[in-house]
């Protein structure tokens, strides 16, 4: 953990992921919510400026930046669009997870593509209670690699990606394959419509004797390490959500006039506002210093689950706060705010849940051996 | 007060029956269009339920506002959108016609509203009066035997299935003054419009337009109350109003306490792992404690009213603490289901977006606490 200021470079990026989002993002998000797709040509977009994937190495088209540099692209965006986010945290997490467990053949395949915004998303988690891991693939192995059965569910993004990061239970431990979606004997089937992030839908992805080659399949297990990054990404969406709510509302007090003043006028007003840009300011400051924790750090999945029970919980107060300064416009859906109050309920519950990150963190260091 | 609830069993198996029987069964079909299935509102005006506080002489059930808040509270259990459309009819728009209206107007209108023939909307908001009520820019003048009306309201509950509308608008009271005064304007009178239906984050059941009055003509005699009054009648309305704007935060809380139980003892069941941990026992029973806190502020207010006492101050308490918790329950509730607390269309993922309107329409929470206050004599 160095600083929680960006240095010149890393100010330089987000400019340009702010410009990327503000034009880019930002004019697609309310269809990309009511019409329940992702902009994949505004990825595409966002792809020709490095950004998608940046802190992949030059190599494998990225920008060999850090991984500071991803957070705060996938925070740019969300301020405007949760989803589109997502879809892109998604894939910079299958990049960074194949980058440091997959084989060289499997990186040189991918890595580029998905800098190229050739979207992915990861599947850890089976169970319908989110915080509970679960996993229900099976994997069993074969003279030249593995074979899938079974479903893998809760898979986000479904619709848009090409690959599916999905973890798999062997005889002996949990195995992560990369699959392709045009895999012979692969099946996509959307589950029902969330609250939120309604961009991406989720489904299940049914294997049935799905033979993956043996370059498909990442060495050791790389649980934590993705649980951990995927902690990360969806704090950097919730503070991206908070940041955006701010200034929506800030906008909106500053234009509408009750009792013969501009509410931003009344103390209230003022006194609310200024909590939550407190509050804003913590998360990011919290989302920042994890960012800048080296991943292969023993400290990195603490810090990660710190900075997602905290971001997204802020992420949910600052929303429903905003949206009640704005009154009956705030609850239309004629105003994004609405749309990011349940973009940050999904945040709470995506990934690990609140209860599954206070036990982590409290494993951490409450009780001593 | 008494909490037995003495003489009020039949009244509570009324509401209930009607909650278990008619909504919850139309649960889907509520959330997924705009508007109220007629058939849900044919079976309201059958029980009568569009009529409650109403005198038996008009056609109403004759129950007091304890009852009525009884109502509220069961019924929003099951369908928060369809209780609210029973509190603007019933308490409101009736309310203030028993109140306030001549032997003809109640006979020609109250009536029917009553019997649940057609359905009232009360309009006040506009573009530019939302929390500042009395920045109503609609007029109405008089020429000749009818009074003429222009302007915009928006927001307005029940608009796209009401008949009779109660439409504040500034008159000129004499001395170059203008005070809101309150009219009954009829769906089909010359010059009235109900516009668009507003896309809400919630309550889809219920459906909400903006209306609007261009040279709207209105009979003389449609005056609610007397010239000028119109706001008294408005914000008298409103502390009725607020106690079950209370009610409903409090019966989408109860409801989401109630799922979150359900769905943790399945859990525990097909999985054999206890959930019962303490994280989630502590949760709960603060839960459960706060929807009780919530509950005894709003019997509170329900029971001043039914005495006829004043009950403005207890009405803003409970209304700001019942909605607030309304929204932190159902947030945490959803927390506790995984998926099936996400899902579209599932009762926690309605509730959740339903619960937010509550802490902002009649009258948003900073009024409340502004109405609190000032009650207090926490002057400036």
């Amino acid at each position: 953990m160095s600083t929680f200021f960006p240095d010149e470079e890393q100010l330089m990026v987000m400019d340009l992921a702010r410009k990327m989002a503000v034009n880019e993002v930002g004019p697609v998000a309310e269809d990309t919510d009511h019409n329940a797709y992702i902009h994949t040509e505004v990825l595409s977009t966002i792809a020709e400026s490095g950004l998608i994937c940046c802190m992949l190495p030059e190599e494998f088209g990225g920008d060999g930046l850090d991984y500071w540099n991803q957070i705060c692209v996938i925070e740019e965006i969300a301020k405007e669009c949760a989803s589109t986010a997502w879809a892109v945290a998604n894939t910079a997490e299958a990049a960074m997870a194949v980058l440091k467990y997959g084989t060289d053949a499997l990186k040189a395949k991918v890595l580029p593509a998905f800098a190229n915004a050739v979207l992915a998303c990861v599947a850890g988690n089976d169970s319908p209670h989110f915080g509970r891991q679960e996993i229900t693939l099976r994997a069993s192995k074969e003279a030249d690699g593995y074979v899938l059965n079974g479903i893998k569910k809760n898979v986000p993004v479904i619709n848009e990606v090409q690959k599916f990061l999905v973890s798999a239970t062997a005889d002996d431990g949990v195995k992560w394959f990369l699959a392709d979606r045009n895999t012979p004997g692969l099946t996509i089937c959307e589950d029902a419509p969330l609250l939120g992030m309604k961009g991406c839908r989720n489904g299940n992805v049914i294997f049935d004797s799905c033979k993956m080659d043996k370059d498909t399949l990442l060495k050791g297990d790389a649980s934590e390490y993705i649980s951990s990054i995927q902690n990360l990404n969806i704090a950097a969406i919730a503070a991206g959500i908070s940041e955006g709510a701010v200034t929506i509302a800030v906008d909106y007090v500053n234009q509408r006039v009750q009792f013969g003043k501009r509410i931003a006028e009344f103390e209230n007003t003022q006194v609310v506002l200024a909590r939550l840009r407190a509050r804003t300011e913590a998360s990011k400051a919290l989302l920042w210093s994890a960012a800048e924790t080296d991943p292969d750090d023993k400290e990195f999945s603490n810090i990660a689950a710190i900075a997602k029970l905290e971001t997204t919980d802020t992420a949910c107060i600052t929303t429903r706060k905003c949206l009640q300064l704005m009154g009956g416009y705030g609850y239309s859906r004629e105003y994004p705010i609405e749309r990011k109050m349940r973009d940050a309920k999904m945040t709470e519950i995506l990934a690990v849940d609140t209860i599954g990150l206070e036990r982590e963190i409290a494993a951490d260091f409450v009780v001593k051996n | 007060m008494d909490f037995s609830f003495d003489g009020y069993e039949e009244d509570i198996k009324h509401y209930q029956d009607f909650a278990d029987n008619v909504l919850r069964p139309e649960f889907q079909k509520l959330e997924e269009g705009h508007g109220t299935p007629p058939e849900v509102l044919k079976k309201l005006a059958e029980e009568h339920l569009l009529g409650i506080p109403v005198s038996k002489e008009y056609g109403g059930l004759g129950k007091d506002y304890l009852s009525a808040t009884l109502c509220m509270e069961i019924l929003s259990m099951a369908s928060p959108a369809v209780a609210g459309i029973i509190n603007v009819s019933s308490e409101i728009v009736c309310g203030s016609l028993a109140k306030f209206g001549t032997p003809e107007q109640k006979e020609k209108y109250l009536k029917p509203l009553a019997a649940g023939e057609v359905i009232g909307a009360f309009a006040l908001t506009e573009p530019s009066a939302g929390s500042d009520a009395g920045g109503v820019k609609t007029t109405a003048v008089p020429d000749g035997d009818h009074w003429v009306l222009n302007g915009t309201k928006c927001f307005i509950t029940n608009a796209g299935i009401a008949s009779t509308f109660l439409i504040c608008a500034l008159t000129d009271i004499g001395g170059g003054k203008k005070k809101i005064s309150m009219f009954i304007v009829e769906k089909g009178f010359p010059g009235f419009t109900v516009g668009k239906e507003e896309d809400k984050m919630g309550m889809r059941a219920s459906s909400t337009c903006e209306l609007i009055l261009d040279d709207c003509i209105v009979p003389k005699e449609n005056l609610l109350g007397n010239l000028g009054k119109g706001l008294g009648i408005a914000l008298g309305g409103l502390d009725g109003g607020r106690v079950m704007i209370a009610t409903q935060g409090l019966g989408i809380a109860q409801t989401c306490y109630n799922e979150a139980v359900r769905y943790l003892k399945t859990f525990a069941d097909e999985t054999g792992k206890s959930i019962n941990t303490q994280a989630y026992q502590f949760a709960l029973a603060r839960i459960q404690t706060k929807i009780d806190a919530a509950r005894l502020l709003i019997y509170r207010a329900a029971w001043k009213w039914s005495q006829g006492m004043k009950f403005g101050r207890e009405a803003a308490m409970a209304k700001f603490y019942a909605t607030d918790i309304a929204n932190e329950v159902t947030r945490e509730c959803m927390q506790f289901m995984g998926r099936e607390g996400c899902e579209y269309g599932s009762i926690l993922e309605e509730f959740f977006r339903d619960a937010k309107i509550t802490e902002i329409y009649e009258g948003t929470n900073e009024i409340q606490l502004m109405v609190t206050a000032g009650q207090l004599g926490l002057k400036a």
